[in-house]
């Protein structure tokens, strides 16, 4: 073998990737040929380098909570498919369950400091859901005040201009909100009403969570 | 250490034990399991989609992509494969898909010659003398031979794995990596 | 000595406001598709994408900030005007206008200030708290944020997702993914064609008057708002609209929406693999001809 070695026959010897004879040819190539070998050598550092990089590396602050928000409105980011609108889903309704609302956000419309409990999660208005449904509002309420506690906390950050124009939203979708749970009491099978409850949580999350990013960043 | 050796890792994690408990809690709809499986696995996912997207918002988005499915897909999960692997694969798997689904969307919006821009950015020129660390110099690898690169080298998976999660053939693979070394070795030496 | 004393004053004033108030005009290599942070939290930013690589800053610092930053390398640059502690009340508005390699990715950031955007055709993430945002020309991909400002799009998207909580947001060109959604602003999209689209209000008003492409999906939902959905003649989407407790006003066909409770539903099918779907609390439903002529996408 008179001419260097190619970069594809070294990188397939780094792999394992030639059959004996060439194998042999190449190594025999690489015992006489500094240019070839240091070359190999390098391109061995190389790949030695890349499997010890860090396997971990560090979460951007929130992500669990965005993916927890997501974790039952289903699919993609782009067009979430919540559960529901598969037919039928709402036709297996069953139990009726009392479930939490949204009185948290008196934490930041009225600027409560006290944190929410479990008692301040009692709804003002009781509807009779699915239990899926209620389980997904449940898992809404948690996600919501989380950032509810984290909003009240950077609250100060914010300009008044911005506090006021994120408590008129809030108190614009708890208001839809509410309407669309005493409707779903009333006609627990609408998955109409089932898609705009869950599109007001989801309002309510973004919003919350704009708020929340822009406390932190100020 | 022989460089002419295969240098194969199995993308195995820490704590499997734990993890199958905890997957089989998730499976049963138990969210704050799957928390917890998040909270060990969630640097490696992050890492997994950084380095393949080579950007932040994009690998953020992967990431919450290949977790939202994880949650969706969990009943697929056997036990039979550590629950690691089976994320790990799921996440590269989320974000090719993301890729391809970008592409097909640029193919089908943008002039034909400008679909390169977005989905395979050539190399950008450096200054003279401009050191790179690996981890740069793989974020400027073009997508194709980055993906290669990253699931061997990195991730440790076998061509015959890529070859099935990315659909191409392993001899264009094998291409693809070795041009992905002289690349690096080429940013590496400036 | 009375007249020398008020120059010495006029002169000390005038260099005070120069300092506070200085120019500046800055410029750095950039890849093409490098990545782009630009705060500026009080005033304007102009953004215009450029076929060069490099990236060039131009611009007013008002009184109050501590003045203008640049800095990165070939592949990340990040700029902008520094105010003590953020405190956008502490500071006059500023300018900045910034000239980008049209294919790059630029993150903007702003308080009060307003973003405008044109000839970047890479990926744009735009938040202005109270600022208005326009966009004209066709990013790949678009992501706007604004508490009470309003956004204005014009132009062809890839993929967008526009998000207001007092603000308008009005597209007006096509989107291949398109995720619009205000609280109380309205939301409105024209021209077209659009692929795949999901607009939503608490309590705007929802338009959409734009051609759709084959096998497009539209889903459109609201609390109080009323929607208006004039299609361009010849389309042949299957609806399905919905309302809980609003009349339904149906001219694409001689069919009538049926009663539903306090509210009425309809069904139509024009013969399209199109799906459109309206969803309305107590917020009037509009669905008509108009618009555009049909446009259609090849897939």
């Amino acid at each position: 073998m008179t001419h260097h070695l190619d970069d594809q026959t070294l990188s397939d010897l780094l792999d394992d990737g030639l059959d004996a004879a060439t194998r042999t040819g190449v190594e025999e190539h690489l015992a006489s040929c500094d240019a070839c070998f240091s070359r190999h050598q390098r391109m061995g550092m190389l790949v030695t380098h890349a499997g010890a990089l860090p396997r971990t590396m560090p979460t951007p602050p929130g992500e669990w909570q965005q993916i927890r928000a997501r974790l039952h409105t289903g699919g993609s980011r782009a067009f979430a498919t919540p559960w529901w609108t598969r037919r039928g889903a709402l036709l297996a309704a069953g139990l009726a369950l009392v479930i939490a609302s949204s009185a948290v956000t008196a934490l930041v419309v009225g600027g409560r400091r006290d944190g929410p409990s479990q008692t301040a999660a009692i709804p003002a208005t009781t509807a009779a859901l699915t239990p899926r449904l209620a389980a997904l509002e449940y898992e809404y309420t948690t996600v919501t005040r989380d950032l509810e506690r984290q909003l009240a906390e950077r609250k100060h950050a914010l300009t008044p201009e911005t506090v006021a124009a994120v408590e008129r939203s809030l108190r614009t979708i708890e208001t839809a909100i509410a309407e669309a749970r005493v409707a779903l009491a009333r006609d627990p099978g609408s998955e109409t009403l089932a898609r705009l409850l869950v599109a007001g949580h989801d309002q309510k999350v973004e919003l919350l969570r704009h708020a929340t990013r822009l406390a932190t960043q100020s | 250490m022989s460089l002419s050796g295969a240098i194969v890792r199995s993308p195995s994690p820490p704590l499997a034990d734990e993890s199958a408990e905890l997957a089989r809690r998730a499976q049963a709809g138990d969210v704050a399991a799957f928390e917890r499986l998040y909270r060990t696995h969630a640097g490696h996912v992050r890492a997994i989609c950084l380095r393949l997207c080579a950007d932040g918002q994009r690998a953020e988005e992967a990431a919450q992509d290949a977790w939202v499915r994880a949650w969706e897909r969990l009943s697929t999960w056997r036990g039979d494969a550590a629950f690691g692997t089976w994320l790990h694969r799921l996440t590269v798997n989320a974000v090719l898909e993301s890729f391809r689904a970008e592409r097909r969307r640029i193919a089908r919006v943008m002039l034909s010659g400008d679909e390169e821009d977005g989905v395979d950015a050539p190399i950008s020129a450096s200054e003279p003398g401009d050191a790179l660390d690996l981890e740069r110099a793989i974020a400027r690898l073009p997508r194709g031979a980055r993906t290669v690169f990253v699931l061997h080298d990195v991730e440790g998976y076998r061509h015959s794995e890529i070859a099935t999660m990315t659909g191409l053939a392993e001899g264009t693979l094998r291409a693809q990596l070795c041009r992905a070394r002289r690349l690096l070795m080429e940013m590496l030496d400036r | 000595m009375r007249r020398t004393l008020c120059l010495l004053v006029l002169t000390a004033c005038l260099a005070s406001a120069a300092s506070a108030q200085s120019r500046f005009n800055r410029r750095l290599p950039l890849a093409p598709d490098g990545s782009i942070r630009i705060h500026n939290l009080a005033g304007i930013v102009r953004l215009h994408g450029w076929d060069r690589d490099s990236i060039a800053a131009t611009g007013e610092v008002g009184r109050g900030s501590k003045g203008f930053f640049m800095g990165g390398d070939r592949t990340a640059v990040k700029l902008g005007i520094d105010i003590p502690n953020d405190d956008v009340t502490s500071a006059d508005p500023s300018t900045l206008e910034v000239w980008v390699p049209a294919g790059s990715r630029v993150r903007v950031k702003s308080t009060r200030g307003e973003i405008v955007v044109d000839g970047v055709t890479g990926a744009l993430d735009l938040g202005s708290t109270s600022g208005n945002i326009t966009v004209t020309d066709i990013p790949r991909e678009l992501t706007v944020e604004t508490m009470d400002g309003d956004v204005q799009l014009d132009g062809a998207v890839v993929w967008l997702r526009a998000r207001s909580a007092g603000g308008d947001i009005t597209v007006r060109g096509g989107a291949e993914d398109l995720v619009s959604a205000s609280v109380s602003g309205a939301v409105t999209v024209t021209g077209g064609p659009v692929r795949a689209a999901r607009l939503e209000t608490m309590t705007g008003n929802i338009v959409f008057e734009a051609s759709i492409a084959r096998g497009a999906v539209l889903d459109l939902g609201t609390h109080s708002g009323a929607v208006r959905v004039l299609l361009p003649k010849g389309s042949t989407p299957t609806v399905e609209a919905t309302t809980v407790a609003a009349p339904i006003d149906n001219n694409l066909t001689p069919q009538r929406a049926q009663p539903r409770g306090d509210g009425r539903e309809l069904a139509l099918s024009l013969g399209g693999d199109a799906r459109l779907t309206v969803r309305s609390f107590k917020g009037t439903v509009t669905l008509g001809w108009g618009g555009p002529p049909l446009k259609l996408v090849n897939r």
